[in-house]
């Protein structure tokens, strides 16, 4: 795991993709938005679509197969957090998931879709870059209002 | 994740806490789905010490609350505040499950 602060406003985390280290990749994001001033809803919220972001990459792009690498920067750029996540797994791009049901009772409720519907919803933006024979990024973008 | 339980006649509380994130998740389902065929059907889970709840954690509830009805009972839950309600509304589960503001409501409600 490295951790440092390449400039005053972009942190980055490197760290192996493996379920484990979720709390390790929440804690990086809570310390970086905390020292940015961002208040604790919206940290909780990007917490939320950061951890499902990296679940998609360890369960899917890297299919559970430890020794995969993570690499995530959190960058102030004027009033917009910008968190990019890159992988060098499989493709999967979670944006193209279909939206689930969430009106659907209990045994029609399809499985699947939710964890990208939650980073939709916490984050103002999310893209998936496909960078050929390099690696994946998922980039994500939340505005943070005046008074963060 | 090790659950603290309560046993009231035949409904069962289970405290859960901290961070309901794909890693712990697995292991929750599974301690939820042999109290629910082994112990009772009739679970409460108390979420007043949950920060955190993800995708993950909401379909194992999910995967429990379905157990808990095939076997004639009911998974109910308690202490739904701040992020994790907003979690539990926006995603609509709210409506799937249901919610008491206190664990005696939620015991008590088994018995109507």
């Amino acid at each position: 795991m490295v951790a440092g602060k390449p400039t005053e406003n972009e942190m980055k985390l490197k760290i192996k993709a493996k379920l484990e280290n979720l709390t390790v990749i929440d804690e990086f994001i809570t310390d970086s938005l905390r020292q940015l001033g961002v208040q604790d809803k919206v940290i909780l919220q990007v917490q939320l679509a950061l951890d499902e972001a990296c679940t998609n990459i360890i369960q899917h792009a890297y299919s559970g197969v430890e020794g995969g690498i993570i690499i995530i920067n959190c960058i102030m750029s004027g009033n917009d957090l910008v968190i990019e996540i890159k992988d060098w797994g499989k493709i999967f791009d979670p944006t193209s998931v279909p939206q689930p049901d969430t009106k659907s009772g209990l045994f029609e409720r399809k499985e699947g879709g939710m964890g990208i519907f939650l980073m939709k919803r916490m984050m103002d933006d999310v893209k998936y870059i496909l960078h050929p024979g390099s690696y994946n990024e998922l980039r994500m973008i939340k505005h943070i209002p005046q008074g963060k | 994740m090790e659950l603290k339980i309560n046993k009231t006649g035949d409904v069962i509380t289970v405290l859960l806490e901290g961070r309901i994130d794909a890693n712990v998740s697995i292991n929750m389902e599974q301690e939820l789905l042999s109290l629910i065929c082994e112990d009772s059907p009739k679970v409460i889970a108390d979420l007043s010490n949950v920060v955190f709840i993800s995708s993950a954690g909401l379909r194992s509830l999910i995967a429990a609350l379905k157990e808990a009805k095939r076997q004639k009972g009911d998974l109910r839950l308690v202490g739904i505040e701040g992020h994790v309600k907003e979690v539990f509304e926006i995603t609509g589960f709210s409506t799937i499950f249901k919610i008491y503001t206190t664990s005696e409501d939620a015991v008590s409600s088994f018995g109507d």
